[in-house]
């Protein structure tokens, strides 16, 4: 019985460790001021650039969201795979990930995650 | 291609990984080899039929998520059913084991299950997950909900 809690307590600790390591970041980003590529950028004064994954299940809705907030916005999707280095960039480790641009494609705001975009936007859920 | 499945909730599959971690840690600290595939039924019924027919999925969702607030974030069903597949491979893995008297290589494979779904309940991180999301990419397959 002893070995099998040893066994048990090194697994947990493994499992702590790596939780600990995988936990998840900051709801904000150290982005603001930088710049997106203009391909991303649109003809409005801002644009809400919407970092995805293929997984991401709320991104959709946080879209769709945006679009019916700000109509006088552009708002896009980006995937994060296929805009990596603009995704490492600005810090975007979680999906979605909001940026806010201007004409010129300079970052002014960062809401990573669906709970700072709902947030953000006074939103009581975005299911 | 398939038209994308319903999102659900994410702490439904990670109630149900910290229920089988637990239990499968218990078996393990007890000496139960039946713990094994008990668990892969149960996860079996999950993967195979739909969270209806897993039974703490079930429980969550007909017990406890009603008492929860809304989720505020939703996940595409398939990766977590893949994971859940995994762990009926490993379990069953490790029901032959047991069965075949090599009880060592039998909780190996079970402690395995443990730990991942351990680690899934506790960050979210889903090891399955993420091999489905691999092999999903490779194919192009989109989940976007």
């Amino acid at each position: 019985m002893l070995t099998r809690l040893v066994v048990v307590a090194v697994l947990a600790a493994v499992v702590a460790v790596v939780a600990w390591r995988a936990r998840r970041p900051a709801d904000t980003t150290d982005a603001a001021g930088r710049r997106v590529p203009s391909e991303l950028v649109g003809d409005t004064d801002r644009t809400w650039i919407v970092f995805s994954t293929p997984f991401c299940a709320t991104c959709g809705p946080v879209e769709e969201q945006l679009r019916q907030r700000f109509p006088e916005h552009d708002v896009r999707r980006a995937d994060v795979e296929q805009w990596a280095a603009t995704a490492i960039d600005l810090g975007v480790r979680r999906a979605p990930t909001v940026v806010r641009v201007d004409r010129a494609g300079s970052v002014d705001l960062v809401l990573a995650g669906p709970d700072a975009v709902r947030g953000h936007l006074g939103l009581a859920a975005l299911t | 291609m398939a038209e994308a499945p319903t999102p659900i909730d994410p702490r439904g599959p990670r109630f149900n990984q910290a229920v089988l971690a637990t239990a499968l840690v218990v078996g393990f600290l007890l000496d139960l080899p039946a713990v094994a595939p008990v668990f892969a039924v149960v996860l079996l019924l999950g993967a195979a039929l739909g969270p209806r027919y897993g039974p703490f999925l079930r429980l969550y969702a007909e017990v406890i998520k009603p008492r929860l607030a809304p989720p505020t974030e939703m996940e595409d069903p398939r990766p977590p059913r893949f994971a859940a597949a995994v762990g009926v491979a490993f379990l069953g893995s490790a029901s032959i084991a047991f069965l075949a008297g090599a009880a060592g290589l039998g909780w190996a494979l079970t402690l395995v299950v443990a730990a991942l779904a351990a680690l899934s309940a506790v960050t979210g991180l889903c090891v399955g997950c993420e091999i489905y999301a691999l092999v999903a990419r490779r194919r192009g397959l989109t989940l976007t909900a």
